[in-house]
């Protein structure tokens, strides 16, 4: 009788384990090298999930504008994906040791980064925007002054609510913990790029807004490391052809429908 | 002053004390002989509440300390207990082993609690001990510290629960001679031995115990030189 | 670049981190170890109610990693309570703080109930034979005894308590992982960086490790 309890930790333990390995799906698979038929090139991609909608986890699957952007520019230049996730301030850091070779996260190119890393030509075109409850008096950048502001750690919010004197600034890993601190009351905004603010109001949340408009114009680009420059090019180039055959603009309607405001045009 | 009746104690499914009445009058030394397991232990840690009894009463000085709304540690301040692992106090001195009941139970002021511990040193003969730590003492020390502590709280009864078993042999004497002391001052006492010697010196009834009662009583010489009872005799041939 | 200057130009930063990472870990180890000394004794009590809740406190806190713990106090709670109001603007600080307190705390009440029943029985005996109540025993028999040995367990915990101020990082307290981690965000000097901040835990931990050992010593000599 002594035994059951043991059995049954063991039986437990052994699904959790067995379950494990069926979500392997989203880091895909060892790649064959560079030798065999094709000679695919293999191309570590890392991506932060928490940010619709240009990248997030959806039934344990990775997908998002990004992610089929930078798997369109692949297959245009016969690369493999080898897809991994990783919190946003970590992405930089990876680049710098070749841990990954390209990272996908709404990155804006900033010349600060640009010194660390390489960026692609702009994909999207964005900016910061101010996220409120609706009973809010806070009108614009100049009212957050004595407030207090949620971002996330190393975005471009952050940047700018650090240089803003007379703001109280939370870091949080993850832009849902920042929302979520704007709900909580914790804070009185969240400052986060424009599409992912939108993207909060329009999956259920009614009780907050943008205001202000867009803060900053911004572009993003896709993060190469420095130490593989051919990639670089590829990378450019897929993008150019994606562009030229309108595939770009079908993907970027997919995810935006008809609100041009981040659409790179040519 | 102790009146017993009809205690029982179960451990268990295990009767360990069976139906025990007994009466210890004021001034009177008890000494309690038995085989190990026969319950004379229990039977002393009933006296002070260190053990429950599952029936029956006991009571100390009119007080039935038995009785569920006895606060206990008002008994126990006229109760004093010597154990035969002595339990002084590790981490305070002689001096504070024997201070301490005197200041935080009996309120009493530091000088003067000092003083009636010297004076109680002085009758157990160690004065010079008085800033030594237990561990630093020989056993027979050490006990003799713990009566001069049980002795310090002012008792009208005290109780010995073989004193002098964890000694070894020629300490035995020098504890002996503070109870004998003791006894011969008027302390009613109740000791738990096999030192037939102390039974007949200052004896002045003698308790066998076998399997938790009582089997045989009388002074120590009845007991010792006409036992009645077959195990008696069994148990005194044993080891006199 | 050049290691120094990257670090001491970030180490005004990194020290205010390390300063609120003790302030932390102090009012985390004083609360736990309050929390502990309770419910240590709700274990060790004669009544029986008292014994359940203290079981029910161990079991959840120690059954919960920290993090999830942090996590539900800092997220979770406040959508049902007010708590932004009643604690605006500390609301983060005591959060991070409750939490480590209420986990460190389980663990400290085990260590105080095994240094408690690690003493001797007979000890308790003499103290109530001397007409002792249960208060005075544990007071000045059994505690001041236990005390010591509790010692080495006790700071092994606190030690602990250190590095788990660490996950205060993500309710974003501005302890010194976090302040790594921000003043990474800008400069991407990973390796330099995260030195310091190795460097600066282990600065903290050690003297911690030598007090300790200090005190050890000095109580062998003076106390039994």
């Amino acid at each position: 009788m002594r035994k059951w309890p043991v059995l049954i930790v063991v039986l437990i333990m052994g699904l959790v384990l067995a379950g494990c390995g069926n979500s392997g799906g989203k880091t895909a698979g060892t790649s064959t090298g560079g030798n065999e038929a094709g000679k695919q090139e293999v191309i570590k991609v890392a991506a932060d999930t928490t940010f619709p909608p240009f990248e997030m986890e959806v039934n344990g699957k990775v997908t998002g504008f990004d992610i089929d952007l930078i798997n369109a520019i692949a297959a245009k230049e016969n690369l493999k994906v080898q897809m991994q996730t990783m919190d946003f301030q970590g992405l930089i850091p990876a680049l710098q040791t070749d841990t990954v070779d390209v990272a996908v996260a709404g990155i804006t190119i900033t010349p600060q980064r640009a010194q660390m890393v390489n960026f692609s030509n702009p994909y999207y075109h964005s900016g910061l925007s101010i996220l409120v409850k609706k009973d809010s008096n806070i009108k614009g950048v100049s009212d957050l002054k004595g407030k207090t502001v949620a971002v996330k750690l190393g975005t471009t919010g952050d940047i700018m609510m650090s240089k803003m004197p007379g703001v109280n600034v939370k870091r949080f890993n993850n832009i849902d913990d920042a929302y979520n601190e704007l709900q909580n009351g914790g804070a009185q905004a969240v400052l986060f790029d424009n599409p992912v603010n939108q993207n909060y109001i329009n999956t259920g949340h009614n009780n907050v807004k943008v205001v202000g408009g867009l803060l900053t114009g911004e572009d993003y680009g896709i993060a190469v490391t420095k130490q593989k420059p051919e990639l670089l090019k590829k990378i450019n180039d897929g993008l150019a052809r994606l562009m030229a055959s309108g595939e770009y603009e079908q993907l970027y309607r997919k995810y935006f429908k008809s609100d041009d405001s981040g659409l790179i045009k040519k | 002053m102790i009146s017993v009746k009809e205690i029982t104690k179960h451990f268990g499914k295990h009767m360990v004390l069976k139906n025990i009445s007994v009466e210890i009058a004021p001034r009177e030394v008890v000494v309690i002989i038995g085989p190990s397991g026969s319950g004379k232990s229990t039977f002393l840690r009933c006296l002070n509440g260190l053990e429950t009894v599952s029936s029956g009463q006991i009571t100390i000085n009119g007080v039935e300390i038995t009785h569920s709304k006895t606060n206990l540690s008002l008994v126990r301040k006229e109760v004093g207990m010597v154990f035969q692992r002595f339990n002084l106090f590790h981490h305070l001195s002689v001096m504070e082993n024997i201070t301490i009941g005197p200041r935080q139970v009996l309120k009493m002021e530091r000088e003067e609690a000092e003083k009636r511990a010297y004076a109680l040193l002085d009758k157990v003969g160690l004065r010079e001990k008085a800033h030594a730590y237990p561990d630093e003492l020989s056993g027979g020390q050490q006990q003799r510290v713990a009566i001069a502590r049980a002795l310090a709280m002012n008792p009208i009864v005290m109780l010995f629960d073989e004193p002098t078993s964890a000694l070894d042999p020629e300490m035995v004497g020098e504890v002996l001679a503070v109870m004998k002391e003791l006894a011969r001052e008027g302390m009613t006492m109740v000791v738990v031995t096999h030192e037939m010697g102390f039974a007949r010196e200052v004896g002045d009834r003698v308790l066998f115990m076998d399997e938790g009662c009582i089997l045989e009583e009388g002074t120590p010489d009845q007991l010792f030189n006409n036992p009645r009872e077959e195990r008696t005799k069994l148990f005194l041939s044993k080891i006199l | 670049m050049n290691f120094l200057a990257i670090v001491s130009a970030a180490m005004p930063q990194l020290l205010y981190g390390a300063r609120l990472t003790i302030w932390f870990s102090i009012a985390a180890i004083i609360l736990a170890t309050i929390l502990g000394l309770i419910f240590a004794l709700f274990k060790l009590s004669s009544i029986q109610l008292l014994r359940k809740i203290g079981e029910v406190y161990v079991h959840i806190f120690r059954g919960l990693p920290l993090l999830v713990e942090i996590f539900y106090i800092y997220f979770a709670l406040p959508m049902v309570l007010p708590m932004h109001r009643w604690f605006d603007p500390y609301f983060a600080p005591v959060a991070g703080v409750i939490a480590l307190a209420l986990n460190e705390g389980a663990y400290i009440t085990e260590i105080i109930r095994a240094g408690i029943l690690s003493v001797d029985r007979g000890q308790t005996e003499a103290a109530l034979s001397i007409g002792m109540n249960g208060f005075q025993t544990m007071r000045f028999i059994v505690l001041p005894q236990a005390f010591k040995r509790m010692i080495p367990p006790l700071v092994n915990q606190f030690i602990q308590t250190i590095k788990d101020t660490s996950l205060l990082s993500a309710i974003s307290l501005s302890e010194l992982t976090r302040q790594g981690q921000i003043v990474i965000s800008t400069t991407f000097a990973s390796l330099q960086i995260w030195t310091a901040v190795a460097a600066i835990y282990l600065a903290v931990i050690l003297s911690l490790t030598a007090l300790s050992s200090y005190m050890e010593r000095r109580l062998q000599i003076d106390k039994r």
